[in-house]
């Protein structure tokens, strides 16, 4: 479903990531964990292309958007990046949400402009996904109105209301209150339940234990260290790995 | 208190001065200026006509200089290196060069290869000149929206045309509502500049009083007031608009 070769990439002078090579099978759940400065957001951003890559290729379901490709004609990049992006959903962890937009306006926007629904037909769609993160009572708030835990749910509705087929997740519960952190792993254990490909940068180790299938442990810039959940925590192979483990699972 | 004293000495001020200029008051011949009523119907003086001109060259103008603004804001932000420079080449000329001798060039050397009437010149001249300023604020507005807008829109696959018409324009203007209400307040002011090429706006109709009746005090102070009125007005009615599209927070 989604292959990455020899990925690297730069800001500047500054090499975030390195050599990075990832498989994920359909309906695969990757776990990414690491420090912060390690290059997991770099990475799930060049997945959908908000970033692009310098080096190496990234194939999402058989659309490839590689370093050659960036530097190409527009319309060939703009187009395997129209593609991509249609097939993948992201939940960012300032949420993102449209302010000037009721949560109804922020869920049926994309189906109505990207997709060519009509209004009743994307609000209909909405109401749906809101009722899948249980919040459809919200539907004619704005976002401000809302708790940081129903925001990152609202977000969550608004990536499904594409119909993607990879959900990508950067840090989503790091900005939350640590009371609302549940609500929004409830349901995307529930999405990875029914089956969904997904691939999540995050340090809830309860929640991966729990959904991944695969974990994976990054520092500057690089793979240290892919495992079965199982293996990953009982038995890392790795000394940082181990070091970052005993720190973020002390407290 | 303080207010009302100030302007209560300098009506005084400008009462005692008029009188020892020997200045006699002529307020009576004003309101036939403004309208009077002969045979049970209405007819509109000189300085209504006026007003009217000038209400309608702002109406023409605004929008084209808030089209012109968003426009060249939107290119300027763009990636098209060319349509970048076009923008900002616009930008640096008009800023740089005085309204009145863009008037006058639009006037004496655009107007007659496009024939273009002297309305027309006018309203153009001032989109021109307005534009380049609205398409500063805009593009202020347009960089105060977060990135991560940006990036939830590409997220979800939306065009670039449909990021910008759907959610970073709409929060933009938000932003920019009260630096635009003060481009609107300068446009109904800097339209007094089209008198210059005899568009019969209010400006040009306060001169021609004043050279029939030499009248130069009632006839510039009703000017004035009107031109307030008009202001006063559009930044009230601009308050109303901005107070609405606020969205909780």
């Amino acid at each position: 479903m989604i292959s990455i070769e020899h990925l690297n990439k730069y800001f500047g002078g500054f090499q975030a990531l390195r050599d990075v090579d990832l498989e994920v099978e359909r309906g695969g759940r990757v776990v990414i964990c690491g420090p912060s400065g390690s290059g997991k957001s770099t990475l799930m951003r060049c997945i959908n292309g908000l970033e692009s890559p310098d080096g190496g290729r990234v194939v999402v379901d058989g659309v490839e958007l590689t370093a050659t490709h960036t530097e190409g004609p527009r319309g060939n990049r703009s187009e395997a990046l129209a593609q991509i992006r249609r097939k993948t959903g992201m939940v960012f962890q300032q949420f993102n949400l449209f302010p000037h937009l009721t949560v109804l306006g922020n869920l049926a926007l994309a189906p109505m402009r990207a997709r060519g629904f009509d209004r009743a037909a994307a609000e209909g769609l909405a109401m749906r996904y809101l009722e899948r993160v249980h919040i459809p009572e919200q539907a004619n708030k704005f976002p401000a109105q809302l708790s940081g835990g129903q925001q990152q749910r609202v977000a969550i509705a608004r990536s499904l209301c594409m119909e993607p087929e990879i959900m990508l997740f950067d840090e989503p519960t790091s900005a939350l209150d640590p009371e609302m952190v549940q609500e929004v792993l409830d349901v995307m254990i529930e999405l990875a339940e029914e089956g969904m490909t997904m691939i999540v940068v995050s340090h809830e180790m309860g929640f991966a234990r729990r959904v991944a299938d695969t974990m994976v442990f990054m520092d500057e810039g690089r793979i240290v260290e892919t495992a079965p959940p199982s293996q990953f925590f009982d038995a890392p192979g790795h000394d940082r790995t181990r070091k970052f483990l005993g720190r973020i699972l002390s407290h | 208190m303080l207010y009302l004293a100030v302007l209560t000495g300098l009506v005084l001020a400008i009462g005692y001065g008029a009188q020892s200029l020997g200045y006699r008051w002529q307020w009576y011949r004003v309101s036939p200026m403004l309208l009077t009523v002969r045979d049970g119907h209405w007819v509109w003086g000189p300085l209504a006509m006026g007003a009217a001109a000038t209400v309608k060259i702002v109406l023409w103008s605004l929008p084209l200089a808030l089209s012109i603004g968003v426009a060249v804001a939107v290119l300027r932000s763009s990636g098209l290196i060319v349509g970048r420079a076009l923008a900002r080449i616009y930008l640096e000329v008009i800023r740089s060069t005085p309204l009145l001798v863009q008037l006058y060039l639009t006037y004496f050397v655009v107007a007659p290869v496009l024939g273009l009437d002297r309305y027309a010149v006018g309203i153009l001249a001032l989109a021109v000149f307005e534009g380049a300023l609205a398409s500063e604020i805009f593009r202020a507005g347009i960089a105060a929206v977060p990135s991560g807008q940006w990036e939830a829109c590409a997220s979800l696959g939306l065009s670039r045309f449909e990021t910008y018409r759907s959610v970073v324009l709409p929060q933009a203007l938000r932003i920019v509502m009260p630096p635009l209400t003060s481009l609107a307040v300068s446009l109904i002011k800097h339209s007094a500049i089209v008198s210059v090429i005899a568009v019969a706006e209010l400006t040009t109709a306060g001169r021609n009083l004043v050279s029939e009746t030499f009248m130069s005090f009632e006839v510039w102070f009703t000017v004035a007031a009107i031109y307030l009125v008009a202001t006063t007005s559009l930044s009230t009615l601009a308050g109303r608009l901005e107070a609405k599209l606020q969205t909780p927070s």
